[in-house]
């Protein structure tokens, strides 16, 4: 390989008996058809066969799947079909899930905000005489407009949250009761930075903790 | 010609068994890895078939990679051997 090799060098090579042997031993006779043929090394079968199995010629770009097919035993799933992995590719991401919680949110906020019109209508506070009874223009537009804005609430809570918590639980690469913490955690405190870093610790604080508790009832423990 | 048709059988035999035995280590050492024993339910949730992908694929990587060095490595033994023993 390198120079140092004396029996690779262009100088005649020295026999290892005269290096390490009787230096008073007579020399042997070496035949000049031994020296002057040149060293070809031809691999035995077994590094023929591990070669063409897992060494240089195994192919990096013929996938596993594609070369062997495992025996299918009863217990074994099949290959997933072209529809299964479109499903799973389409409907288990993260922009799909946040974009869910966003327009499931935007429902319930409407919801709820209908419910809290009926029942607290703040329009008659505000301007007229809350004596007297709502006309039914007025109660549309309050419906309306709370509806819109715990809409909009909602939906923002729930982009935020949902779209944390599966970027937290990709990154980490585990599911346990960690990621609904962290995530209210950190949605609580970008909640609460617009008032302050105080407002921001507590909030981030209660919104964990509400997190954490709705976790452990609907998955009816950790 | 009957030799190299018994040899390729014997490559590609050895090729299945060699293929079955990686993929039953592989799914042991990445279940161990990645999916805890508490089983709340049936499905895969993310977090676990991310770790899952990330196993199978530095797996595979690894096992090529040492394939490659372990076949220079003997094939440089034998060829010292071969050339001790021809001098």
């Amino acid at each position: 390989m390198t120079s140092f090799d004396a029996s690779t060098s262009e100088r005649k090579s020295i026999p290892m008996e005269e290096l390490f042997g009787n230096p008073f031993s007579k020399p042997l006779k070496r035949s000049p058809q031994a020296e002057s043929a040149p060293f070809v090394y031809t691999p035995s079968a077994y590094c023929l066969l591990i070669d063409e199995m897992i060494g240089k010629r195994s192919h990096p770009w013929r996938l596993p799947s594609e070369t062997v097919q495992l025996k299918q035993s009863i217990l074994s799933l099949p290959p997933q079909t072209k529809e299964e992995l479109f499903m799973s590719r389409a409907f288990e991401n993260c922009f799909f899930k946040a974009g869910l919680a966003c327009v499931l949110g935007y429902g319930v906020g409407l919801g709820f905000g209908l419910f809290t019109a009926s029942m607290d209508p703040q329009l008659s506070m505000v301007g007229g005489d809350p004596t007297k009874y709502l006309s039914w223009r007025d109660t549309l537009k309050e419906m309306g407009s709370r509806m819109k804005s715990y809409g909009k609430n909602f939906a923002s809570i729930g982009l935020m949250f949902a779209g944390t918590e599966c970027v937290l639980e990709t990154y980490r690469a585990k599911s346990d009761w960690r990621n609904g913490t962290l995530s209210g955690g950190v949605v609580g405190g970008v909640l609460g930075l617009r008032a302050g870093v105080k407002p921001a610790i507590f909030g981030a604080a209660g919104f964990a903790a509400f997190s954490t508790i709705i976790d452990y009832y609907m998955h009816g423990g950790w | 010609m009957t030799d190299g048709n018994a040899q390729m059988q014997m490559v590609a035999d050895l090729e299945i068994e060699m293929m079955s035995d990686m993929y039953r280590r592989m799914t042991n050492a990445c279940q161990q890895k990645c999916i805890p024993s508490n089983y709340r339910e049936g499905e895969l949730t993310k977090g676990e078939s991310v770790c899952l992908d990330r196993c199978v694929a530095k797996y595979l990587d690894v096992h090529e990679r040492l394939g490659k060095r372990l076949t220079n490595m003997s094939q440089q033994d034998e060829a010292a051997l071969q050339k001790a023993s021809q001098s």
